[in-house]
């Protein structure tokens, strides 16, 4: 049984491969390199970047921008991709209608108010050259980060000059929950092995 | 009693063996280490909505790996053997001739097949678990994506034991692979073009990973003149078990060739 356990030892290396792969992986992994779909407006009062998404799950939106701006983002546009794959998002996601409601605003509140009748939740951040926020929604197809200038009465927008959104598709947690009984089973199953090897390693070395 | 024990001990020998020539340590490990890490480290760039196309994309060059190793596998592990007389030795033992054949399966395709399922549904898992995924798909997907490559893992099997020769088996094989693939991709062609929604099924009998996106991923085969194939799923539950009856009879070939015909 015992000589059994030592040779099945492999088995448990493999399972430990697999968990260290799923770690590191997860520390590697790339992020999400979703750039700006739509974001060549020019509107009046407020720069918008349009960024649809498929399927994803927990947005890290990083915004940096050119000048101290003030930035709404306004979230949730229904994940169209679930329920009509045919149609591609962005025929779903109607730009114009976007761009138009927040072409006609002048304040943050009307602005607020108009994706909010768009069935749109607007989040906001304070002002400043960097923001970040996290969302996370299961339906989700699509963010909208608007910007304006708070300096201007009449804020001409100012374009965030890079918006990075990181859908986590691969969670860190979910990646520890999953490796870390992984790794203890391969430790478990190589053990006998490992001492086997080592013991065999010291004596070779010995010789 | 003795007899049956004394015949198990052989095939567990003989297994033993050959794990340990096929895959010599760390090559396993390795294996097993870049299946999970490519996939998961290039798996936020894959914009695939669905469980059936994220296997496909994320998959697709473990699966051309695996292909390459069982390639590599069958032609110096049975051709090899063959050549060198080894084989002939093997089946003078208490073992019979389809517990060998099952033998080399096992270690040749069992094994890395194996592992890429394993791969294919740890990392699918963790990718999907935050939006939510049916287990059904998941396990469809999967067969899907293996199907194709345990076809043409015994074709070339079938070769090495035909060729008998471990570098000309190889060479032959390799021809072979990029023929069939060929083939398959105009014959995909011409049922896209021809617009006939049966010759569609036809061709997943062949790469059923098509029937199983049609399936899952609802209006995403689309043939011109917008003709939209969207199987239910008795039908592409009997697609596939058409593609593994395939695969089960070349086995079945292949094994009664080996126990009745095969003279090493």
């Amino acid at each position: 049984m015992m000589r059994l356990y030592i040779k099945a030892g492999r088995i448990g290396y493999v399972v430990i491969s697999i968990a260290l792969a799923i770690l590191l992986a997860t520390a590697l992994r790339f992020p999400m390199p979703y750039g700006t779909d739509y974001n060549e407006m020019s509107r009046e009062y407020f720069a918008i970047e349009i960024i649809h998404l498929d399927r994803f799950y927990r947005y890290d939106v990083e915004v940096e921008l050119s000048k101290s701006c003030h930035l709404v983002a306004c979230i949730y546009i229904p994940n169209y991709t679930r329920t009509y794959p045919l149609i591609d998002v962005e025929m779903m996601i109607n730009y114009s209608a976007i761009v138009e409601a927040v072409a006609n605003c002048t304040t943050l509140e009307e602005l607020k108010d108009a994706l909010e009748s768009m069935n749109m939740t607007a989040v906001y951040a304070a002002t400043g050259n960097y923001h970040k926020f996290s969302y996370e929604s299961k339906d989700i197809g699509g963010i909208v980060v608007a910007t304006v200038n708070p300096d201007r009465d009449a804020p001409q927008f100012r374009y965030a000059s890079r918006v990075n959104v990181y859908a986590i598709i691969l969670p860190s947690e979910i990646a520890y929950k999953t490796s870390i009984p992984i790794l203890a089973l391969g430790i478990v199953l190589a053990a006998g092995r490992a001492v086997h090897d080592v013991k065999r390693l010291l004596l070779k070395l010995k010789r | 009693m003795g007899r049956r024990y004394s015949r198990l001990r052989a095939d567990l020998n003989i297994l033993e063996i050959s794990l340990s020539s096929s895959y010599r340590f760390p090559l396993l490990e390795g294996l097993a280490f870049l299946y999970l890490f490519f996939p998961i480290v290039f798996a936020p760039l894959i914009r695939a909505p669905y469980v059936c196309q994220f296997v496909s994309y994320a998959f697709g060059l473990p699966v051309f790996l695996t292909q390459i190793l069982i390639l590599v596998n069958l032609a110096y592990s049975v051709a090899s053997e063959i050549e060198s007389g080894l084989t002939q030795t093997y089946i003078t033992y208490p073992v019979k001739r389809a517990d060998f054949i099952l033998i080399k399966i096992l270690v040749g395709l069992g094994v890395p097949i194996t592992l890429l399922a394993l791969a294919e549904a740890i990392v699918t898992y963790m990718a999907f678990s935050v939006v939510g995924f049916s287990l059904d798909e998941l396990f469809f997907s999967i067969l899907a994506s293996l199907g194709q490559l345990v076809m043409f893992a015994l074709v070339f099997l079938t070769i090495s034991l035909l060729i008998k020769k471990g570098g000309l088996a190889l060479g032959i094989s390799i021809a072979l692979w990029f023929i069939l693939s060929i083939a398959i991709s105009i014959f995909s062609l011409f049922v896209y073009f021809s617009g006939i929604k049966e010759f569609f099924y036809l061709s997943a009998l062949l790469n059923p990973t098509n029937i199983v996106n049609a399936y899952y991923a609802k209006g995403s085969s689309v043939l011109p003149g917008g003709i939209v194939v969207e199987p239910t799923f008795t039908e592409m539950v009997l697609v596939l078990l058409g593609h593994y009856a395939i695969n089960i009879v070349l086995l079945a070939i292949i094994i009664a060739y080996f126990m009745r015909r095969f003279e090493p």
